[in-house]
This record gives structure tokens, C-alpha cells and sequence, in this order.
């Protein structure tokens, strides 16, 4: 049998829109390397144009240096770049470009223009870019500078198009990327408009903290605490906010390395680790963290979109971080009043939920990872061990493929953001009183809808084998277990069973809306504005009926029935940013959750409630059957357990 | 300080002071009440929390002349269980107060009165006399439907408008809004309307009780209130009131008029079946006005009342509660219900000349 050659080297186009798929990933990235090409050639102002999310256009004008015709058509092919000429020069690179892959990626997956005058030059080179292929070039009048319009985006790749999400959603996006940007780069003068509408218009600002206030809004910038600690060559700069202001999840949490907007699970960590018991656990706290590492000392050539960077001392630069956070934190006037709320430091097994078993859930690719007990110390759940970021790709890649699949089975999914927690395999566990079972905390219970869970495996009745002991402090309930001293927080727990029961009643109606005499206005952030615009019908699901009021504030005009005064607000801005992060329909159920724990909370007992023995056990009872994977967003632990082990320990026997 | 004082008109001044004087303040001094001589004959008493002063000027005998304050509450008890008609109370060392009533004696501790709050002098104003029927009335009529959330200060008390022969006060929480209008004779003349918060409503209400006339001025920041020998001074809330005629419905569609009390009994049996958060459904069709409302932990209730209604067919939802206590207020047999789209205000009015309006937003069920 004879073999025919079969390898062939792949055609120019074909390279271009495979590297386009590494660099180019959504609207979103295709103005961060616009915006940062923009920069690197020295622009002061760079003005961006959005329309339909990015999908339809993208326009970037900036007043840099401009091009010469003959490099406007060298920058268009790849590995063109006027910012690295040698190996050596990408340790201690100065520009955020260098690869010069980014124009020509762009330029495969899109129709791209470019026009371009440098300050000498009479007239501006236009070259237009179609596919991949390059156009005609012909002269017209424009300022110096350079303007790229991407229209189309993967008009000619579908299979991206698909995994692109709502307008809204790209749109917000966008909005998070350039604000991102404006936040590494106060001396630039950043304007996005999405549609003709001004999203975020940052002025030169004198100092980052200033910057924060243009972009986060008055209200969250007036809690921020600046903190500049230098150690070792490594400088780092944070701006903390208050800890009550914790988001649920780590969206508030901004890295700069270098002015670069990094993800760095380790670095995440040192931040949570500087907040301490401050911030509760599944919780994420607010804040800026700009880290300055001596050149040379960190490489930004590890990832497409270089959004990872890798350090050559990762312990320290963490280190470091932890300490200006630590410090930051220690002398903010904010901790006074919460430092009261420290929990008891007491080592013990705490957890969300009794020990019991979980039925399998349909998600592909979940790879296993092996229970983990937590201390009471484990802050966030960025202390769990993380999957390497191969197989956390590999499940995001399974589980988009799941999505386009079937929405249920999306409906269901975990959100890619709890890829650290500890996930429960699905196998019976054999040993149900093994209490390294960490139920999902934080945002892993979500997103799942109650009305399409499978059903649970029957549930050892772990509460009601408790006896009851006592009442302590009128606020836990104390119980003995099998070897084991178990406190239950009585209000907690009260709250767990009525928001079941508020969501097993209201699954199948429609959430009651009371609409406002007088509009409420309240203050968001730059890119919840175009969420407020672009998903009105979402909200409106929702209960909320939302209008943008100009600059960063909202009009609320009516509001979730049930919820008292001063609670949409909240309510609402939490809404905001989970649909930043998710779809539309995951957010509004987790949305509802949210409301319904609101409602919840106020018809249950409180702490320094008297509870007799019946109806303390008759709480306990009714613990039973609570789905703990359908927690209240408030995330509270119900209960700590603690070991006779651990008691005997303490007492030296 | 010696005084001497029929026990009759001292418990008249006392039992108002000690419901104004603040007890849980961090001022321990506002929990107490102020006794100060003036001149032979007159005794002042005065209690304050700040926003809410009273002061009370008292017959008395004076033998000797000074000041002192004291536990409000105490004080208050104290002489109202006292034996005698008369008391006799002294100041002695260490801001000591003597009381002797009968054959008994106390001894209570007091604060100098030099350290007591300056409460705002009624003596400074010009007093108009209006009816105090009619001010109580319009109170009642608004003071429901003022916003309890402390954060919405400016909603907290009931706008009160006024031109001299007329007035007008309004109130609302944000989801609903009465509004009454009343001949004010005699009533101070204001150029903007001023806002006068619920707890100094609640103690102006308890001035006026009993009386058929009272003085009224408004001094900004204070509304005066005075009925005989007791005084009130109500800090008004600084805040700009919501431009509460835009929300008020200029020309509805579409218009019902329904039998009170029968509404209101439909209402409370609906509010049965409704949880806090659910609404009860309105439902107009030619002819009849039906009221339903579910509640998935309960069960549901439908009922049918008779109507002139001669429009399309539209449903609405409200807050029974909202209604009931709309409803409450108002006097007459029959009520309009006047409705834009099913999303638009309700407005409701008594019929018959009783210039009232309640505004309640829909609810979306």
C-alpha cells in the first residue's frame, strides 16, 4: 500500500485566523490591542467607537505618531513590529506590544481600515483589509494620527460567532477592558461611546487613585484606600476598598503588573490573604493593586492576549502584594468598625453543608478533584487547590460545547469562575461523615435552577440526628453529633430553609413587581451603565425597571415586591454585575435567588431570638431538607464543627 | 428654686414632656425635662430631643427663683402618684430636688439647668389661629403614607403647603401618595411648601388634642404649634419634597365608582390570601369589578362586586394594604378609581366635595 504525502504547510490566511483565534477572542480584545497599539505610538487622546457590541464596528482614532505608507503596509503582515528588534529586548520590553501579530490577526477574522498620517506627511494613507487580504491603498485627508475601523468581526469565522454572547454582554466587555486600560494609564485620555452613547470618558487624571474615581463612580471610589508600599524593588500600589463592599465575585478585583491588566490566581490570592477575615469566604473584596517589578524581573510573553505574566520570583511579588494589602487594610479608617465582626479564631472544620452526597450533575469535563477540608482560616476559595490552567481550558472548551448544546444543561452549569472550589465528585461519597465535603460556596449554587437540578440522592439525615443541647448567646444552636461539637448559627439556618421554601413557591410564577412613584437614582459603574441599556429586558424578568440617568447613574422606576426601601439598590447592583459576567438568564436566576434571600432574611428568626427545644429541633429537622447547593447569595456558613479531637487537643488530653 | 404647684397642672405639662424627652440619646440631659421659675407666678417646663421641643408655661407660686432639670420620666411618675393636690418642689445642694406632696418627701437627683439645650422661644413668633379639627384631620389624612426608611429623609414627613386661607399637605413613600386640601383660615402664609416630620406630626396631634382652636406659625426651621399653655417647636426636615404633582394622574382614561365600605371589606378578604410580597388583582369589565388574589402557601379568592364600569376590559395590581389604608381615610360611600394603562397610577378620590387624593402605583403580578 503506497502512502501519499500528505503534509502540507498551511497557507498564509489560514495561519493568520489561527492565530487570530489565540489573540482575537472577542470584541473585547480586538480594542485592547488597538487601544494599546494606540499608546504605544505615543497618542494623548484615543477616542473608541463601539456599535452592536463590537460586532458590527470598532473604531479606535488616537493623535499618536502615525504611520509612513510604507509602514502601514508592513504593519499589516505579520510579525511586523516597530517595538522589538531582538530577542533580548522582550525582557524589559517598554511597549505593551511587541509580537506584532496583532493587526493582521485582526485583519483576518474582519474587514479592518486603516488610515494613517504621520505629522510630515501631506496627505493619510487608507489601506483597506478585507479578509485577510490585502486592499486598495489610496490617499485621503485625516489629522496625524491613526484611525482602524473593524467592522464584521468573524463575519467570516462562524464558528466564533457563535460563542460570542449578547450584545450587552460584549458591550460590557469592552467597556471593562478600556476601563482596564484607562486604569494603567492615568496620563492618557481614554473615550468610549458605545453606539454614540459616552460609556466612560476618563480625562488625563494626576494619579491613579484620581483615575479610580473617574472610573469607578463617586460611590465606590470615595471608599477606596490608597496604600504604596516598596520592598525589595518591587513597588506595589493598592487602593483597598471597604470590606462590607465585597462582591461575590473576583470582578473587583483589578492586577496591574507593569501597566499591564493581568489574571493572576496567585496574586488574587495574596489580595483575599491581605483582607483576611475581613472579607468573608466565597466572597472577593474591591480593589486596584498595581504591581511595578524591576525590568527584567517578569515576562509578558507567556500568554496570547498577555493577560498572564510570569515572574521570576512569583513567591515574592505575592508576598509583596500581601503586605501593601495587609498594611493598607491595618490602617484604613474602615477597619475600626469591622474589625468587631472578626470571627472567633478557632480552628475547626467549617463548612457550608452537612455531610451528605451529591447526585451527578451533567457537566462534562469536571475533572475530579479530590475533597479538600477547609479551615476556618481558608479565606476565599482561591486558597483551594486550582486545577492547572490545561485542564481548566479544557473544561471551559467542554463546557461551552455543552452550552451550544443544550441551554439546560448551560443552565446547570457551574460558572467558570468556581473553578477553584473544591467539587464534589460525583460518586457517593462512602463515608458521609467525612466533613472535608465542602459544599459549593461562594457562587458555585448560582447558577443552578432548582426547577432543572436533578434530583438529589437521598440525604442522610444529618440535622436531625443532632441532639440539641442548648442555646447559646441567643444565637447558635448548640448540638452533639457523632464525635463532634456542632454549632449551628440559628438565623443562618432559619434563613436556608425559608429561602427553599420562598423558591420552590415562586418557581413557577413570575416575580411581583411594584413600580415607583418618584424614580430612584443611584450610582454605578461605567460599564453597568451600558448592561442598564442594552438589557432591559432582563432586568425587566427580573423586577427591575431600569434607565440610564446620565453619567454613571441609573434611574430605578420600579422594583422587586417585597424588598424594603433601601434594599433594590443593593440588590440591583449585585444584579448589574452578575450580568456583566454571565448570560442574561443565569444572572436573573441567580438575581432571583438574591431577592428571595432578601425576602427571606427579614421573616426568620434573628439572632438573640429565645428558641424552646421543640422548635429548635423542629429547625433542625428542616435543615434536612434543604438543597444546599441552592444556598442564599449571602453565603454565611450555617454551621462549625469541631472535632472531640480537636476539643481534646485544646485540653491537652 | 422653690415653687409650689396644683399637682393637676404640673401632670399637664409633665405628661407631654416626658413622651418628647429622649431616653436613649447620648445626651443623658434629653431624657430629662427643664423646671425654671419666672417671675412670681410662672413656672416653665421643657423638654427636648432636638428635633421635638416642648415648653409649658405652668401657674405656680414661686418662692424662690431658679432653675434645675430632672429625669422627665421619673418626675412625670413621681407626681402622678403623689398624694396630695398640691406639691412643693426645691432645689437644694448639689442640684438635689425636694419633692413634698402631702405627707411625702423625695429626694431626686438633678443636672443644672444651665446645661440644657436652648429650645426655640414661642415668644419670638407670630401666631395665626386656625381650627384644630381641620389641622388634626389633614394630619390623619397624610401621615400614613409618609415614608418610615430613615435613609429618604426628605420623604420622612408630610409636605404642608399653605397660603394663608388655604393649606395643603402631602405625603408619600414612593409607591403611593394622599393628598389633602382644606380651608386654613388664620393658617401662616409660606411661599414654598415646608416639611414637617412624622414624629413632630404625632406630637402635634397629641397638642391638639381636646382642642377646638390652636396657634400655628412656621418660622423657618421651625413649625410652631400652640394650644393654651403648652408650646411645640417641630424642627422641619430641610430637604427638597419630590415634584409630587407630575405624579399625580391629570386625565385617566378610564374611571369606576365603587362602594367603600364594600371594597374595603373585599380587600381584606383578598389581603387573606395574599402574601406580603404578592399583590391583589383588579379587574374591571362592563359592569362588575372583580378582586382576586392567590397565594401558592394558601389558596386563592375571587370575588365580584358591582360597578358602573362602562370602559374596556383592564386588570391592575396593588398592595391591599396600600388600599385599605387609602381607603380608611376617606369618608364618603362611594369611591372613584380612575386608571391610565394597567402600569399607569391608580388615582383615587372620595366623591363629593372632600378634597382629597390617594395615588397608588400598580404593582406587576
Amino acid at each position: 500500500m503506497t502512502v501519499a504525502d500528505v503534509i502540507e504547510v498551511l497557507p498564509d490566511h489560514v495561519v493568520d485566523q489561527i492565530a487570530a483565534g489565540e489573540v482575537v477572542e472577542r470584541p473585547a480584545s480586538v480594542v485592547k490591542e488597538l487601544v494599546e497599539n494606540a499608546l504605544d505610538a505615543g497618542a494623548r487622546l484615543v477616542t473608541i467607537d463601539v456599535i452592536g457590541g463590537g460586532r458590527q464596528l470598532i473604531r479606535v482614532v488616537d493623535d499618536g505618531r502615525g504611520m509612513t505608507p510604507r509602514d502601514a503596509r508592513l504593519a499589516l503582515s505579520r510579525h511586523a513590529t516597530s517595538k522589538l528588534r531582538s530577542v533580548d529586548d522582550l525582557w524589559g520590553i517598554g511597549t505593551m506590544g511587541f509580537r506584532g501579530e496583532a493587526l493582521p490577526s485582526i485583519a483576518s477574522v474582519a474587514r479592518l481600515t486603516l488610515t494613517t498620517r504621520t505629522a510630515d506627511a501631506l496627505a493619510a494613507t487608507r489601506i483597506v483589509v478585507e479578509g485577510g487580504r490585502v486592499g486598495e491603498v489610496t490617499e485621503v485627508g485625516a489629522p496625524v494620527g491613526t484611525t482602524i475601523e473593524v467592522a464584521d468581526l468573524f463575519a467570516n469565522v462562524p464558528a466564533r460567532l457563535k460563542f460570542l454572547k449578547g450584545d450587552a454582554t460584549e458591550a460590557s466587555h469592552v467597556t471593562d477592558a478600556v476601563s482596564r486600560l484607562a486604569m494603567a494609564h492615568p496620563e492618557i485620555h481614554l473615550r468610549l461611546r458605545h453606539a454614540g452613547r459616552v460609556a466612560l470618558d476618563a480625562p488625563p487624571a494626576p494619579s491613579a487613585i484620581e483615575r479610580a474615581r473617574q472610573l469607578l463612580g463617586p460611590r465606590l471610589a470615595g471608599r477606596l484606600h490608597p496604600v504604596t508600599v516598596e520592598d525589595g524593588g518591587i513597588r506595589v500600589t493598592a487602593l483597598l476598598a471597604a470590606p462590607e463592599l465585597a462582591q461575590s465575585t473576583a470582578r473587583g478585583v483589578q492586577l496591574y503588573v507593569g501597566r499591564r491588566a493581568v489574571r493572576d490566581r496567585g496574586l488574587l490570592h495574596a489580595v483575599a490573604m491581605g483582607y483576611g477575615e475581613l472579607v468573608p469566604r466565597g466572597r472577593y473584596p474591591v480593589a486596584i493593586v498595581l504591581v511595578d517589578v524591576p525590568a527584567g524581573a517578569v515576562d509578558v510573553n507567556v500568554h496570547p492576549q498577555k493577560l498572564e505574566v510570569r515572574f521570576s520570583d512569583a513567591a515574592a511579588v505575592a508576598t509583596a502584594v500581601r503586605h501593601a494589602v495587609r498594611r493598607g487594610v491595618a490602617g484604613a479608617p474602615w477597619l475600626a468598625e469591622a474589625a468587631s465582626a472578626a470571627p472567633v479564631q478557632v480552628r475547626a472544620i467549617s463548612s457550608m453543608a452537612p455531610p451528605r452526597t451529591y447526585s451527578a450533575e451533567p457537566v462534562g469535563g469536571y475533572a475530579r478533584t479530590p475533597p479538600s477540608s477547609q479551615g476556618a482560616f481558608d479565606l476565599a476559595p482561591a486558597a483551594a487547590p486550582a486545577p492547572s490552567a490545561d485542564a481548566w481550558a479544557e473544561r471551559m472548551r467542554a463546557q461551552i460545547a455543552a452550552r451550544a448544546q443544550t441551554p439546560r444543561a448551560a443552565a446547570m452549569a457551574p460558572e467558570p469562575r468556581a473553578r477553584a472550589l473544591p467539587i464534589v465528585d460525583s460518586a457517593p461519597v462512602d463515608d458521609p461523615d467525612d466533613g472535608a465535603i465542602a459544599a459549593g460556596q461562594g457562587d458555585l449554587g448560582l447558577g443552578t435552577g432548582i426547577g432543572l437540578a436533578p434530583a438529589p440522592a437521598p440525604m442522610p439525615a444529618f440535622f436531625a440526628t443532632l441532639r440539641y443541647l442548648g442555646q447559646l448567646d441567643r444565637t447558635y444552636l448548640v448540638c452533639e453529633g457523632d464525635g463532634e461539637l456542632v454549632l449551628i448559627d440559628q438565623h443562618a439556618a432559619h434563613e436556608r430553609v425559608e429561602f427553599q421554601r420562598l423558591r420552590e413557591r415562586s418557581a413557577a410564577h413570575e416575580v411581583p413587581v411594584q413600580r415607583l412613584l418618584f424614580p430612584t437614582t443611584i450610582e454605578v459603574d461605567a460599564a453597568s451603565i451600558a448592561i442598564v441599556a442594552d438589557a432591559a429586558d432582563v432586568l425587566a424578568a427580573a423586577g427591575f425597571e431600569v434607565e440610564p440617568f446620565g453619567g454613571t447613574s441609573v434611574a430605578i422606576k420600579a422594583v422587586p415586591a417585597g424588598l424594603r426601601h433601601t434594599e433594590p439598590a443593593a440588590v440591583l447592583r449585585q444584579l448589574l454585575g452578575e450580568l456583566a459576567e454571565v448570560d442574561g438568564s443565569r444572572a436573573v436566576e441567580a438575581h432571583l435567588d438574591h431577592v428571595l434571600a432578601t425576602i427571606a432574611c427579614h421573616s426568620v428568626v434573628r439572632a438573640g431570638d429565645v428558641l424552646d427545644g421543640h422548635e429548635a429541633e423542629a429547625l433542625l429537622r428542616a435543615m434536612d431538607g434543604v438543597d444546599f447547593r441552592a444556598h442564599c447569595p449571602h453565603g454565611r456558613p450555617v454551621l462549625l464543627r469541631l472535632p472531640v479531637g480537636e476539643l481534646a487537643r485544646r485540653f491537652g488530653r | 428654686m422653690e415653687f409650689r404647684i396644683p399637682k393637676a397642672e404640673f401632670v399637664r405639662g409633665l405628661r407631654l414632656a416626658q413622651s418628647i424627652a429622649d431616653r436613649k440619646s447620648t445626651m443623658p440631659m434629653l431624657a430629662n425635662v427643664l423646671l425654671r421659675t419666672q417671675g412670681k407666678d410662672k413656672l416653665l417646663v421643657a423638654a427636648t430631643d432636638l428635633n421635638v421641643s416642648l415648653t409649658a408655661e405652668l401657674k405656680s407660686t414661686n418662692t424662690a427663683e431658679g432653675g434645675l432639670t430632672v429625669n422627665a420620666k421619673a418626675l412625670h411618675d413621681l407626681v402622678v402618684s403623689a398624694p396630695g393636690d398640691t406639691l412643693t418642689l426645691k432645689r437644694t445642694d448639689n442640684h438635689w430636688a425636694e419633692i413634698k406632696s402631702g405627707k411625702v418627701n423625695y429626694r431626686i437627683v438633678g443636672m443644672p439647668d444651665r446645661d440644657f439645650p436652648k429650645v426655640p422661644d414661642p415668644r419670638e413668633v407670630t401666631f395665626g389661629e386656625v381650627d384644630a379639627s381641620v389641622l388634626r384631620e389633614m394630619i390623619d389624612r397624610t401621615l400614613f403614607s409618609v415614608c418610615n426608611d430613615e435613609t429618604r429623609f426628605h420623604l420622612n414627613g408630610v409636605l404642608f403647603e399653605s397660603s394663608g386661607s388655604k393649606a395643603r399637605m402631602v405625603s408619600t413613600d414612593g409607591h403611593r401618595l394622599s393628598k389633602v386640601e382644606r380651608p386654613l383660615p388664620g393658617g401662616p402664609q409660606l411661599s414654598a411648601g415646608v416639611i414637617i416630620p412624622k414624629k413632630g406630626l404625632l406630637e402635634i396631634k397629641r397638642v391638639l388634642e381636646g382642642a377646638t382652636t390652636a396657634k400655628l406659625a412656621v418660622k423657618t426651621p421651625h413649625v410652631f404649634l400652640q394650644n393654651e399653655e403648652l408650646s411645640l417647636a417641630v424642627k422641619l426636615i430641610d430637604a427638597q419634597f419630590p415634584p409630587y404633582e407630575q405624579v399625580i394622574p391629570k386625565d385617566p382614561k378610564r374611571s369606576v365608582v365603587i362602594d367603600r365600605a364594600l371594597l374595603v371589606e373585599s380587600l381584606k378578604r383578598a389581603q387573606l390570601m395574599s402574601s406580603e410580597t404578592r399583590g391583589v388583582k383588579l379587574s374591571l369589565a362592563a359592569g362588575t369589578l372583580t378582586i382576586a388574589s392567590d397565594n401558592p402557601d394558601l389558596g386563592e379568592v375571587r370575588e365580584e362586586i358591582d360597578s358602573d364600569y362602562a370602559g374596556d376590559a383592564i386588570a391592575i395590581g396593588f398592595n391591599p394594604k396600600y388600599v385599605i389604608e387609602l381607603l380608611g381615610q376617606m369618608t364618603s360611600d362611594q369611591v372613584s378609581l380612575s386608571l391610565g394603562g394597567e402600569l399607569d397610577p391608580g388615582l383615587w378620590r372620595p366623591l363629593g366635595a372632600d378634597d382629597y387624593v390617594g395615588v397608588i402605583m400598580p404593582m406587576r403580578i
